[in-house]
């Protein structure tokens, strides 16, 4: 009772402000409604102030009882295309006690969540969105995605108490409110201060509340699930997170600027997560807390604890296996709703298998600069932009003639000799992989859960680092660079590199001065793409 | 709405913070105050210097020696200064930039010597240290291109790989260590492998003036992190000598830009009442880092409203603007330090 007690304070706190509002206002009009009976001009004079106030008032309340409808985003799954899923939905909903929703988006998000359309501070809800996140149907099982789903709807059930769906709906509109107040509008400043102090209060209040909502929506997925699914659900969670982060930074983006976009984006995916399985074995063992803003959700350890606790056999018949046996023809779907979570651009890019995308993604990592340090030679020696063009230069002692331009004051004499060496090993480098690895004497691999790794055919016994950094050394000594070229890729044989760069960006994304991580490890040389 | 005539407004800053200098709030006043620094016997603006390796005369001859392309009085300096290491800290920063510009001078060193000299390894080492930060220029970080930023991160790992062959090649000599600890925010080192290096440079000179100046920097929080453990730090040392209390004055300079209360601090106003004293002392007031404590002290006395008492700091830095805090500034290193001389100079009136 005490919590049905909390549960309708918070629905009255929170309405408290709009309602004093429209007490005020309608008094206001009122009372110069009245005065107008008695004595129009005194009205009139009344309402030069009451007007402005009522407007003022009016408009702050529009602002609090302003609909809050969420963009919908990712790929929409049809009841007729994938009718399984949704009547496992239903089932869900139904055993926790609430609404299915009324359309569900597949996203490329590692979460899932239910959100609604809400009027008048989330007082009134319109429509109700499942959001299901294209990862956790890789990786769960059925039985888990089930937990997940579970939970999140059973945040709208009202089985606990009358109000708890309202309160749980309310908290969300109420926080989101405050954050889109206009801070510059002194109405909505104050409006603003008001709702903070009012709602702080009862936010606080509420904490008990939520908790005990939390626990409800775990038993809920206990139930329908079964204790075991639902743990093993909620250890999985941030791993998936995890990995998630890493392949839409590095590995999904490996060929982005040469303009390739993995073909089968979700099996490298699933390697990955299989490479990392071991790593991350201590988020899955001891998983972190939960950040929400809306909620403060007690312990996850202390929440896996009373799930298991409860030891529920689960009344829901989830088939076995994988998540996306829930799904027909599942591929396609979380493909469309990878390149929905990325940029626009993602559209036009090719798509090809792992190893082509690690080859073509690796080569123009490393040949950035290639072009231009190639055209720089063909100028300085007047020959073709070619390799061996490049070499000559180096052996003719042209190294610092290589030199970009400096950036504001002139180089001293040993920076500009530097830069130049950097510039120069950097193109030449990237000129001799995509020579050997046009020539088949350099490989490129898969190796999960790196990005990919280059290797050179072990006839070589030779360290390409080593062999650039003598070429640009000073004195130059291009001799077993020169005799490497000649073995593996002939001049006149196969074709020399003339440069493969995708235009002449440097694929990173610009790092800080200082500091900073060590970038993920990655094959030699290789690294990983701008972030989407 | 009238414009307040320049006094006015003035008055007004002053009467918010008589520390600060109004050019600094509202731009297009006067960089106060309008005050002739040579009436105080102070040399003109125009004269003044920024070259770190003029301070002492032993080190700027063996750095103008070794610009002009002459090793030997680099090397005479670098073996004297074995076992002095505050000379031999400056010593080697200063002839580091030189070579880090041109090294045709240790080029022919190495000639000679070969490659396992100890002192030319050392000095290598901190050279790399200013290469990196010349290749990367000293613009901020949006302002600086991908191939700086990458010329500095490789240029720094060749710095450190250099810095750790001379700990081997000279095993008592703190220099290499403090190269390290200098090294020791751009590589992102996690406090076990600062702790370690730390440990070491301690052994080797445990008040090294540099090593502890460049450890602050790597303690620095980003951004508005708590400037306590900054202040423990620099408090520790300065109790562990007067040499370093200038350390307490560097933590409130870098906590000024997000607290101007700062040099109000009791915390600072003692470390400054410390370095007076230390200068005043005949050990203090001559060593080679004299003119650096000066500088420290001098900016934080005006900064805290005590600007008369820097005068005669500012009148015996003479026309040396060279070090921190005013490098600090960039291209305008000698005008900020004519800036704190005259809000000095007007603080006597």
């Amino acid at each position: 009772m005490k919590l049905l007690a909390r549960t309708v304070t918070w629905v009255v706190l929170v309405s408290v402000v709009p309602l004093g509002m429209l007490v005020l206002i309608v008094g206001l009009v009122g009372f110069n409604v009245w005065a107008f009976t008695e004595s129009p001009v005194t009205a009139v004079k009344i309402a030069i102030g009451v007007v402005p106030t009522v407007l003022v008032l009016g408009r702050g309340l529009w602002v609090l009882a302003a609909r809050i409808d969420h963009p919908v985003h990712g790929v929409p799954v049809r009841e007729h295309e994938q009718p399984e899923l949704w009547a496992l939905v239903r089932r869900l909903a139904e055993v926790a006690g609430t609404a299915p929703p009324d359309d569900i988006h597949l996203v490329a998000q590692a979460n899932a969540a239910v959100r609604e359309d809400t009027r008048l501070l989330g007082l009134i809800a319109t429509r109700r969105h499942l959001f299901i996140g294209a990862p956790l149907v890789a990786e769960l099982t059925s039985a888990q995605f089930a937990a997940v789903l579970t939970h999140e709807l059973a945040h709208y059930s009202n089985r606990d108490t009358r109000f708890a769906g309202i309160a749980y709906r309310s908290r969300r509109a109420f926080v989101h409110t405050l954050g889109t107040i206009n801070r510059d509008d002194l109405l909505q400043r104050g409006l603003h201060f008001l709702l903070r102090h009012t709602g702080g209060v009862t936010l606080r209040a509420s904490t008990r509340l939520s908790r005990r909502q939390e626990s409800a929506a775990d038993e809920a997925a206990a139930v329908a699930v079964g204790s075991a699914a639902t743990v093993a659900a909620f250890r999985e969670l941030a791993p998936i997170a995890e990995s998630w982060d890493v392949f839409v930074n590095n590995h999904l983006v490996v060929g982005w600027d040469a303009g390739y976009l993995p073909a089968d984006a979700f099996s490298g995916y699933r390697r990955l997560c299989a490479a990392l399985h071991d790593e991350l074995a201590g988020l899955r063992a001891d998983p972190p807390a939960e950040s929400d803003p809306y909620d403060t959700h007690p312990p996850l350890a202390q929440r896996i604890a009373a799930i298991e606790a409860l030891a529920a056999p689960g009344t829901v018949r989830v088939p076995a296996g994988n998540a996306l046996g829930l799904l027909r023809d599942p591929l396609p779907l979380l493909d469309a709703a990878l390149l929905d979570g990325l940029v626009p651009e993602a559209h036009g890019k090719r798509r090809v298998d792992w190893p082509t995308l690690v080859r073509v993604g690796g080569v123009a990592a490393l040949t950035g600069n290639t072009d231009q340090v190639l055209a720089t030679a063909a100028r300085l020696t007047g020959r073709p932009p070619r390799l061996r063009t490049l070499l000559d230069a180096l052996d003719a002692g042209r190294l610092g003639e290589f030199a970009p331009d400096p950036a504001g004051q002139p180089d001293s004499p040993r920076v500009r000799a530097e830069r130049a060496r950097l510039y120069v090993h950097k193109g030449l480098f990237g000129a001799v992989v995509a020579t050997l690895t046009d020539a088949g004497a350099i490989r490129w691999q898969e190796s999960w859960p790196s990005v990919g790794r280059m290797v050179l055919d072990q006839r070589f016994r030779a360290s390409l680092r080593g062999l650039v950094d003598a070429a640009v050394a000073s004195p130059p000594n291009t001799t077993a660079l020169r005799a490497l070229l000649d073995a593996a890729a002939p001049p006149h044989g196969r074709r020399e590199h003339r440069g493969t760069a995708a235009g002449n960006q440097d694929p990173r994304a610009d790092g800080p001065a200082q500091g900073g991580q060590a970038p993920w490890p990655v094959g030699d040389g290789l690294h990983g793409g701008r972030p989407a | 709405m009238e414009a307040a005539p320049p006094e006015t407004l003035i008055a007004l800053i002053r009467q918010v913070d008589p520390a600060v200098n109004p050019a600094e709030i509202v731009p297009g006043l006067p960089d106060l105050p309008a005050v002739d620094v040579t009436r105080w016997g102070l040399p003109p603006e125009q004269t003044l210097s920024t070259s770190l390796s003029r301070r002492i005369p032993v080190v700027s001859a063996a750095v103008a020696a070794a610009r002009a392309g002459d090793h030997r009085p680099a090397v005479d300096l670098l073996t004297r200064s074995a076992g002095d290491w505050a000379l031999r800290s400056v010593a080697v920063h200063a002839l580091g930039e030189a070579a880090a510009d041109d090294d045709t001078w240790v080029r022919s060193w190495r000639a000679v010597t070969g490659e396992y000299d100890p002192h030319l390894a050392v000095l290598d080492a901190h050279a790399l240290f200013w290469l990196a930060w010349k290749l990367r220029g000293n613009k901020p970080g949006a302002a600086t291109r991908a191939d700086q930023h990458d010329a500095f991160h490789e240029t720094v790992v060749r710095a450190e790989t250099a810095a750790r062959r001379a700990t081997e090649l000279a095993p008592n000599d703190p220099t290499p260590w403090c190269t390290l600890v200098t090294l020791a925010r751009a590589q992102g080192y996690d406090p076990i492998a600062f702790a370690a290096i730390w440990k070491e440079l301690q052994a080797r000179d445990p008040l090294h003036r540099t090593g502890h100046e460049f450890a602050l920097m790597y303690l620095s929080p980003e951004g508005n992190g708590s400037y306590e453990h900054l202040f423990a730090f620099a408090e520790r040392a300065a109790a562990a000598s007067p040499s370093l209390a200038f350390l307490v004055v560097q933590v409130a300079y870098d906590l000024e830009d997000h607290d101007e209360r700062v040099w109000q601090d009791p915390r600072v106003r003692r470390a400054l009442d410390v370095l007076l004293t230390w200068l005043g002392s005949a050990t203090g007031g001559r060593g080679v880092h004299a003119n650096s404590d000066r500088s420290w002290a001098a900016y934080g006395l005006v900064s805290s409203g005590r600007g008369a008492e820097a005068v005669p700091l500012f009148a015996q830095l003479g026309t040396d603007a060279a070090g921190r805090p005013w490098e600090d500034f960039g291209d305008n290193a000698a005008t900020v330090f004519d800036s704190y001389r005259r809000r000095a100079c007007a603080a006597t009136t």
